[in-house]
């Protein structure tokens, strides 16, 4: 009997060759995307399980209320070794800092390596970092030694052992040399945490003892490793007296506030949502509506699927009937029709395996992955695609199934019957669900891209154009700063230079002021940045109120400072010329409570992404304290005026390697978690049109069939081709429109969703919905009309005989 | 062999409501060939429908090899279809997607027939009507007059005791109607019992009696004595 059913199927997939293909391509392609994203949902869902601990490892964090509130997951250096010796449930904990981009030497060779940080050697005790070479116990134990991955390994040494070798690193601290006691494996792409290069706590504790043993700078990534038998939540009750032992002298003089707690490692990437991230993590938002996609991409496979076998019933009603009057039930030809969705399913799933193959290189290069089809690592893979096969071929195939095997064999065998009526209802309502979700997926790609273009062109407050930042300035550099500056001055093509601590779209630093009518108790937490006399006409900053700073007036830099917009908002000062500003401390400068006062208002301008509104920043004239040189140069001949400061820049500083970047890169660079989203909802919404138009192309090829005496009829009367396209092509629009009306209001409140996750956003407008439902009708009436257009055409002779 | 009293049957749609069936009165015993003839919508199918347990009837009793049978369910008259009541049909209804040999085959698979069984009676029985060369044919390859042959060797094939033929040799041409009947005559010599609407008078006189139905009545019965050959 199966081989009767399965001879039966084959034949007729053979035999209906358009049919199938509509039905194996649309399908097929529905899979794939469907499998791309579950691929990819499953490598977000595994970040940083594969460390043997992984479970028993948090971060600390902190929440601390300094006159603004800070969520960070950053904690204060002695943190960690009280913890140790305090709580018996904490084995071992690991403090590290935000990698950074160094310049590492070796021979002659130099080259720019990012994710370069520092940790305790308990790292390799907590996490699982395999090694080749070198001792885990002891790699990271002494200062100016480092553990570098198998890439840089073979970078620097090729097939030479590279422990014992010796590496020299160029930062911001300066320069030193390195030895390399440790090789480890190269970590897998799904680690939120990662590093190219390891140096050893230590090696900070060297250069600056004081940062290290302060209880108030709270910049260091702490990891424990707890206990098995203990639970993070306990020991968080622990926290507050804690705080209170260590830090409640030092807060209640503040008249601050800060709690302690802890966050699951695997939590990390996915649910974490910290200002000052160690890391760039995952959305557990984008998980969700990637999985949603998948499903309405497979869905919308389905429902041709299920349109298709209704629309063509006709062509299987005999059969059906001539089945049942030989003594088959209903259950025996459900079974039959469902195998042969199944059937479908499973060629589908093998066509889709193949274009896996072909589309994987394309989808990890939009989404940054590393994702394969590795049947042999996955031993679930296979099993899990036949279930995949099976659950699509059951779902596609249920309806069908029983709409099919209900025909009662007295209608269908006299040859009568139409299915002109049958199950109309139910395929209009498929097609038009087909819409709203091919229509709310153009919507969202439209508003994504239009966001994104946005943020790219908004005026930020300053001209990112043109701009080249050299970072990571060293204190010899610092020192030479002005000969530096008139040496790059003089260069053709070199329009103007600046100096500061930090740069747009790079983070912020943040500590607290005591601005003028707050008293000591109520510290104000503000960003804060540090500039030359010529960093604000550099970036294309410009003043609202005041002046900018003066290398004229030796005074300013100890006693002016300029703040932005936001501060004026924040405080309420309607004349804020000559307010002052009372410092607590200022990193890197020794002026311990000194008051400023304020000399200028800077417009605002975008320090950070436009996803985070403009905060009150509080800027210093300090040349002793910048890290990065900012060059603006004429639009024209870049590459020229490039290779001048190379130049310039080999004599100026020989030792030191020319690392530099443009301003706009790496400003627009915040953006390209949205720009990944932005083209993989473009791709599937493509598909998913695609699959919906190949499944309209066969549904209107079969309506055609069934109104062919109709048309014929209508012709002999007089119709026109144009009436006849027209008469055919308007039950599909009306479903298009339908569709519309439903899409509009789901795809509105899901991009303005999306939207108010910026501080800087678009406002949704009426054309996005217009143009989507219009693209969306255009594919329609081309799927359609092509069908239409060839039965209009035809003899309208041919038609009637029949009859 | 079959026994109907006072047969009713309506068709109700959404606002009509038509009368096909009314009073009849049948019986037909076992060996017997009637035909059953009379203009078109008289109710000729919808009685051959009825006697072939494909629909039930709305009143009246239907005793079927001594069974009453007119209330059945779907799944009760399907099962007493299968192996005891073979069916031809003017459209011949063969599926296309299957040869010659497997749409014969069909009534055997449903009757749950071991493999080996199945290939020797569908290829007798091909062989009876002629139509072995044929076997590994689709139905679109043969002529009417051979498929409607391959029709009737699927309704023989479960060997039924009861054979109903709803106009087979109204897509035929005179040759092959011909053919077609002899077919059937056999059938009947060798104990099937049949019975067959048709629209041929000639074709009707195969039969030993002739029912005449009009507007759903049983107007006129025609018994004869002789067989034709």
């Amino acid at each position: 009997m199966f081989s009767n059913y399965l001879k039966v199927a084959l034949r007729n997939i053979i035999r209906q060759k358009g049919y199938s293909f509509i039905n194996v391509a649309g399908l097929a392609i529905g899979m794939t995307c469907c499998i791309l994203i579950l691929l990819w949902v499953q490598d977000e869902m595994s970040y940083d399980r594969y460390h043997e601990n992984a479970d028993r490892i948090y971060r600390l964090c902190i929440d601390a209320n300094l006159g603004t509130q800070l969520r960070a997951p950053v904690s204060m250096a002695p943190v960690a070794p009280a913890m140790i010796s305090e709580f018996p449930e904490v084995v071992s904990a690991v403090r590290m800092v935000r990698p950074e981009r160094v310049s590492v030497k070796y021979e002659d060779r130099t080259f720019q390596e990012e994710n370069v940080g520092f940790a305790d050697n308990s790292i390799f005790d907590i996490f699982t970092f395999p090694f080749i070479s070198g001792d885990r116990q002891t790699a990271l134990s002494t200062p100016y030694s480092v553990v570098i991955t198998e890439d840089m390994a073979q970078k620097y040494f090729g097939d030479q052992e590279p422990v014992g070798k010796v590496l020299r690193l160029y930062d911001e601290r300066g320069e030193a040399d390195f030895t390399v006691t440790g090789l480890v494996k190269n970590l897998p792409s799904n680690s939120n945490f990662s590093f190219n290069m390891l140096r050893s706590f230590e090696t900070l504790y060297r250069a600056d003892p004081q940062l290290v043993e302060a209880w108030i700078t709270a910049r260091f990534y702490t990891y424990l490793l707890l206990d098995k038998n203990s639970h993070y939540a306990e020991l968080e009750k622990k926290f507050p007296a804690f705080v209170d032992r260590h830090m409640g002298g030092v807060l209640s003089a503040m008249g601050g506030t800060l709690k302690l707690f802890l966050q699951p490692l695997t939590k990390i990437h996915l649910y974490s949502d910290f200002e000052r991230e160690q890391f760039a993590t995952g959305d557990i938002t984008y998980v969700y509506l990637f999985s949603a996609i998948a499903l309405f991409v497979l869905l919308i496979a389905c429902f041709n699927f299920v349109n298709l076998a209704t629309a063509r019933s006709a062509t299987r009603a005999r059969e059906v009937g001539m089945r049942k009057t030989l003594g088959a039930g209903k259950g025996k030809l459900i079974g039959q029709f469902l195998g042969e969705s199944v059937i479908y399913s499973f060629i589908s799933i093998v066509l889709a395996c193949i274009l896996l193959e072909l589309a994987l290189p394309l989808f990890n290069s939009l989404a940054q992955r590393e994702l394969s089809l590795n049947y042999f690592q996955r031993p679930w893979l296979i099993p899990g695609l036949a279930g995949l096969a099976l659950v699509v071929g059951l779902l596609a195939g249920c309806y069908p199934a029983f709409f099919l095997s209900s025909f009662k064999p007295v209608r269908v065998l006299k040859g009568t019957w139409s299915t002109t009526a049958s199950g109309s209802a139910f395929r209009r309502a498929l097609v038009v669900a087909q819409f709203v979700i091919s229509i709310a997926l153009i919507i969202g790609t439209i508003t994504i891209y239009n966001q994104i273009h946005f943020m790219k062109n908004k005026k930020l407050g300053f001209d990112k154009e043109h701009v080249l930042v050299i970072p990571n300035l060293n204190q010899a550099t610092r020192e030479s700063y002005l000969s530096i500056r008139d040496e790059l001055l003089n260069i053709p093509g070199v329009m103007a230079v600046g100096a500061s601590s930090m740069m747009p779209g790079k983070g912020v630093t943040k500590s607290v002021f005591f601005p003028e009518g707050f008293s000591d108790s109520q510290p104000q937490a503000m960003d804060y940045l540090i500039v030359d006399a010529d960093y604000i006409p550099t970036m294309g900053m410009e003043m609202a109120e005041g002046r900018n700073f003066s290398a004229d007036l030796p005074t300013d830099p100890d006693e002016s400072v300029i703040i932005n917009q936001a501060t004026v908002r924040k405080f309420g000062w309607n004349d804020p010329i000559g307010k002052t500003f009372r410092l607590l401390s200022l990193p890197g400068s020794d002026q311990e409570g000194a008051t400023l006062t304020v000399i200028g208002v800077v417009k605002d301008f975008h320090m950070a992404s436009l996803r985070q509104k403009i905060e009150p920043q509080i800027i210093f004239y300090d040349i002793s304290s910048v890290n990065n040189i900012t060059v603006r140069i004429a639009p024209r001949n870049i590459t020229h005026t490039m290779d001048l400061l190379k130049n310039e820049w080999k004599k100026i500083n020989p030792q030191r390697p020319f690392d530099y970047f443009f301003m706009d890169e790496s400003f627009d660079s915040q953006y390209r978690a949205e720009e990944r989203l932005g083209t993989i909802t473009l791709y599937f919404s493509l598909l998913a049109i695609l699959i919906g138009c190949l499944g309209l192309f066969g549904m209107s090829s079969y309506t055609v069939e069934q109104r062919t005496k109709e048309i014929g009829v209508r012709k002999v009367l007089g119709a026109t081709v144009t009436g006849i396209v027209l008469l055919l092509s308007k039950e599909f629009t009306r479903w298009v429109l339908v569709a519309n009306i439903i899409a509009w209001p789901a795809a509105y409140l899901l991009v303005d969703r999306w939207l108010d996750d910026f501080a800087y956003r678009i406002s949704i407008s009426w054309t996005t919905f217009v143009l989507a439902g219009f693209l969306a009708l255009l594919t329609a009436l081309v799927a359609v009309s092509f069908q239409a257009v060839k039965a209009a055409l035809a003899n309208p002779v041919d038609s009637l005989r029949y009859e | 062999m079959i026994r109907v009293v006072n047969l009713k049957k309506i068709y109700t749609t959404d606002e009509v409501e038509t009368t096909a069936l009314e009073s009849i009165n049948l019986e037909i015993k076992e060996g017997e060939f009637v035909a059953i003839m009379g203009p078109s919508g008289c109710g000729k199918s919808t009685l051959l429908n009825l006697l072939g347990l494909l629909d039930n009837p709305t009143e009246g009793e239907y005793h079927l090899l001594g069974t009453e049978v007119s209330r059945y369910s779907e799944r009760k008259r399907a099962n007493l279809r299968k192996g005891s009541i073979g069916f031809v049909f003017q459209s011949f209804n063969l599926i296309d997607e299957l040869t010659v040999f497997e749409n014969t085959e069909l009534p055997l698979l449903y009757l749950g027939i071991s493999s080996s069984k199945r290939r020797k009676r569908v290829e007798e029985v091909l062989e009876q009507m002629q139509i072995m060369a044929r076997r590994n044919h689709f139905p679109q390859q043969l002529s009417g007059g051979q498929q409607q042959r391959v029709a009737v060797a699927r309704a023989v094939v479960a060997s039924p005791r009861l054979i109903l033929a709803d106009e087979p040799t109204g897509n035929l041409d005179s040759k092959h109607g011909d053919e077609v009947m002899q077919l059937l005559s056999s059938l009947n010599e060798a104990g099937t019992t049949i019975v067959m609407v048709t629209h041929s008078p000639a074709y009707a006189e195969y039969g030993q009696r002739t029912i005449n139905l009009f507007d759903g009545h049983i107007v006129t019965e025609n018994i004869r004595e002789k067989f034709h050959l």
